[in-house]
């Protein structure tokens, strides 16, 4: 049975961009449970948000700044200890309902839809986040709603609305693609980033999407299509199954996943019921949903940068391979052993012996196990402890050894690991 | 403030680290414009870049045309080619990206097509200067070291589906990258396809970009990686004598230890680490570069290629990136006259630098380029954004031109050469006679060109 120490890491390794250094110490000295500190994060608020500089949506060409200004934002937002679950769901929801800055254009757009669409339904309504999303200028850019003619429209949202969005491949046919499309032909971004509906450029008829007749051509045909999806059978599964693989790094068996996507249906596709149940079962804490996927890129940084006290800038992230705003592809960034591989591998090798030599590391710590615990990891392997014992062993000083063992521990498997 | 001072210096020490995770992980892979802003385009040589104003006076049109059925050069006997290797597991591909869109025409030249004169006043290449390959096309005349060795020229390569919307560089040059000719959205890079597919799991590395964007390399098991120079993992240099760089060395050289008690994601953990230690230090031991390179930015990157290929530590697929104003919409044979230049002299090198090493017969170039220009030019003395190209392969291959041409005078709608062969079947060219791989890894339906490769 693992100990408290080692559920709480894990526990805050999934639900925040934690552990803070030192702070799994801090939680048992204080009395907590692994129990206690998953209804603390279920019911932590949000942070208050103070918006970056990107300008207005409509008012023009943006501020150069504004392209480090968003990103950036979000970098030192996940620095902040008191960052939690809302921000580590709203990171989830960032790389599901995809829009990256390369494409989508204009930053206030994207922030816009950060600020006004994701993070308020981070833990909120799935079918009210799809619907405003779906005519998200950034949104509209991204995935080229933006001026698709309902005679010859544009496939590119109406595909990846049903194949990534809320149903997957094989719940849904390439009639209802061109259906789709059809139906959400007709808005147009202008260049300063406002939205208008333009009906010479709509489709105006009667089209068959998800076994459903809807009728074109007005500003709210759009609900139905998204209503169409979100109601059929396939989405409540799709998404009820991504959702644990984030929050617990495997797919759910086929019976835990018709149990999430029931509750998820019930209760009117609220997100928060869902990742609660998923949370709060036993399995959340069990051993093979522990250290069995790879510490994702912000996750790593985040935890690592606080453990060194240094400030950098969202350049790093982008090198780590998750920029944010700026995912990869409309699939958004894969749960996968690839971010183990040995390029990323040699990045964080590079990025810890530069923080530690310029940073304000705390170095208190020249006992392995001191530090292991400092950094909040308890379950060690014993090669990777025989390697933390071997590297400081010619080591005179402590406060050399101390900061060596937090460069070393940052690259250990288990650290890679949530 | 300080702090945050000295991480941005010291970041900008680590900026040649790159190893780009992109490449391995599915990040993006662009470069970061000075204000840290992604630019627009997958490249920054693509677009935003003025033409180069070095002015040429070109002869007349008459000149040109009418030395169409005089020219001067004779077209010599076709070059013997060098044989593949016959075992495909030991064979390499190295891509040459040239991003901006390569004029096919003034690189291939139909010396004899009046319509290409008519539509080039003054950019043409004039017939008695194009290098006769065949009595109908003529290499670029700057191409002397390649026209003695002898390519494979596959003609009208591009988009074949005339719908496809593809005059942006962007769109184009994504397209190219993931090998997905109608944009239908792949979840790997066409090399990094190509890497898993001829992944073998003793190898470190399967495939690496040097200079290069990422997004191709983009791969599923194969371990693909950006290497700009060894200075990237500085910390694993042996001869480092800082004491803490040391111990830090050998504590990372202990994490990547094997162990038998690792189980699940710990394997991959520990795998990633000991790979990033081994590859380090590989870096730190590459052969000698051939001192001969010419000393641009695309001769530094085939002088490191050489000594990648001469490591022969297992990578298969290796791509460089030619950057250079290729997009050429005013000035255009100032601008692509050097660039040809350019190619030929660093090619020619690698050649000879392979040749020496014994590694001819393994080595495949291959160029790529998201389309090529306007059979007209414009009121710039310059060609605006076209479609299909030539594709260019070198190294063991039955010298010669391939392919259908496009049409000069049956242009489509929108005055564009019509492509005659999908790049689909361009890159199936490299993967199946030469890599000796599925050529549906590339794209469903892509068929290889027959006789490029020589074996």
């Amino acid at each position: 049975m693992a100990s408290n120490e080692a559920l709480i890491a894990h526990v805050l390794r999934r639900l925040t961009y934690g552990p803070q250094p030192g702070q799994v110490d801090e939680l048992v000295v204080a009395g907590r449970t692994p129990t206690d500190v998953i209804e603390e994060e279920l019911a932590r608020p949000d942070l208050p948000v103070d918006p970056p500089y990107v300008g207005d949506v409509g008012a023009g060409e943006p501020p150069p700044s504004a392209y480090d200004n968003l990103p950036n934002w979000w970098t030192r937002r996940i620095l902040e200890p008191e960052c939690g679950l809302i921000d580590k769901m709203a990171w989830f929801w960032h790389g599901h309902l995809t829009s990256s800055l390369d494409k989508a254009g204009n930053p206030a757009s994207l922030w816009q839809q950060h600020a006004e669409i994701i993070r308020p339904n981070a833990l909120g309504n799935f079918r009210e986040m799809v619907r405003a999303v779906t005519l998200n200028p950034a949104m509209l850019r991204y995935l080229d709603g933006n001026h698709s003619q309902g005679e010859d429209p544009n496939e590119n949202y109406s595909r990846e609305l049903m194949e990534l969005f809320t149903l997957g491949v094989g719940n849904y046919s390439e009639p209802d693609v061109k259906a789709g499309a059809r139906a959400l032909a007709g808005w147009y971004v202008e260049d300063d980033g406002d939205l208008s509906f333009n009906d010479a450029a709509a489709y105006h008829g009667n089209v068959e999407f998800l076994g459903r007749t809807i009728t074109c051509g007005s500003e709210s045909t759009y609900l139905a299509v998204v209503d169409a999806a979100c109601d059929h059978e396939a989405c409540a599964p799709h998404i009820a199954a991504k959702l644990h693989r984030y929050l617990c790094g495997t797919n759910p068996s086929g019976s835990r996943r018709a149990q999430l996507a029931g509750i998820f249906r019930d209760s009117g596709l609220q997100i928060a019921p869902v990742v609660a149940e998923i949370v709060r079962d036993p399995s959340f804490l069990a051993d093979e949903h522990r250290l069995n996927r790879p510490r994702f890129p912000v996750e790593w940084f985040a935890a690592a940068v606080n453990l060194f006290g240094v400030q950098p800038e969202w350049a790093v992230l982008h090198e780590l391979g998750q920029a944010p705003f700026y995912p990869p592809n409309p699939a958004g960034w894969p749960i996968s052993d690839k971010w183990l591989a040995t390029g990323p591998a040699t990045l964080r090798m590079a990025y810890a012996i530069d923080w530690a030599t310029s940073g304000a590391a705390s170095v208190q710590h020249p006992d392995p196990e001191d530090a292991l615990a400092y950094a909040g990891v308890y379950e060690v392997t014993d090669s990777t402890r025989l390697a933390l014992l071997e590297a400081v062993a010619p080591v005179p000083d402590d406060q050399t050894r101390a900061l060596l063992l937090l460069t070393l521990i940052v690259n250990s498997p288990e650290y890679g690991l949530c | 403030m300080n702090e945050n001072r000295a991480i941005v210096a010291r970041r900008t020490i680590l900026k040649g680290m790159g190893f780009a995770a992109a490449g391995a992980v599915g990040g993006l892979a662009v470069k970061l414009t000075g204000d840290g802003r992604y630019p627009d385009n997958l490249d920054t040589s693509a677009t935003g870049r003025t033409s180069s104003s070095r002015g040429r006076t070109s002869t007349t049109v008459a000149d040109q045309t009418s030395d169409v059925t005089q020219s001067t050069t004779q077209s010599s006997a076709p070059p013997e080619p060098v044989l593949a290797n016959p075992d495909p597991a030991s064979r390499i591909l190295v891509v040459v990206q040239m991003f901006g869109g390569n004029d096919g025409l003034n690189t291939l030249v139909p010396f004899t097509d009046d319509a290409y004169y008519a539509a080039r006043p003054s950019q043409a290449i004039p017939a008695d200067e194009a290098l006769n390959i065949d009595g109908t096309w003529g290499l670029h005349p700057a191409m002397t070291n390649l026209y003695g060795r002898g390519g494979a020229y596959l003609l009208g390569v591009g988009i074949t589906d005339p719908d496809v919307p593809n005059g942006s560089h962007f769109t184009m040059q994504q397209r190219w990258l993931d090998g997905d000719p109608a944009g239908e959205g792949k979840d790997t890079g066409i090399f990094g396809r190509l890497c898993d597919a001829v992944h073998n799991p003793d190898a470190m590395v399967t495939g690496c970009s040097v200079f290069a964007p990422t997004r191709s390399m983009l791969a599923n098991q194969a371990t693909t990686v950006s290497l700009p120079d060894p200075g990237a993992a500085w910390f694993l240099d042996p001869t480092n004598e800082d004491r803490f760089v040391q111990a830090y060395q050998g504590g990372l050289l202990a994490l990547g230890r094997f162990s038998e008690a690792d189980t699940g994601s710990f394997v991959a953990g520990r795998k990633g680490i000991r790979d990033a230690y081994g590859l380090g230090s590989l870096l730190f031991d590459l052969p000698d570069a051939y001192d001969q390179y010419p000393g641009d930015e695309l001769g530094r990157s085939l002088a490191y290629v050489g000594r990648l290929i001469a490591a022969d530590q297992g990578i298969r697929v290796i791509q460089v990136e030619f950057d250079g104003n290729f997009d050429s919409h005013s000035g255009h044979r100032g601008s692509h006259d050097g660039l040809m230049a350019g190619l030929d002299a660093a090619l020619g090198v690698f050649f000879t630098d392979l040749d020496q090493r014994g590694m001819a017969d393994r080595v495949m170039v291959m160029t790529t380029s998201e389309f090529g220009r306007r059979l007209d030019e414009n009121a710039s003395q310059g060609l605006d954004h076209g479609t299909a190209s030539v594709g260019m392969m070198f190294g063991p291959v039955n010298p010669g031109v391939y392919g259908e041409p496009p049409s000069l005078t049956a242009l489509t709608d929108g005055g564009e050469l019509a492509a005659t062969t999908s790049f689909a079947n361009y890159y199936a060219t490299a993967a199946a006679p030469w890599l000796g791989i599925d050529p549906a890894v590339v794209h469903p339906g892509a068929t290889p060109i027959d006789g490029i490769v020589a074996t």
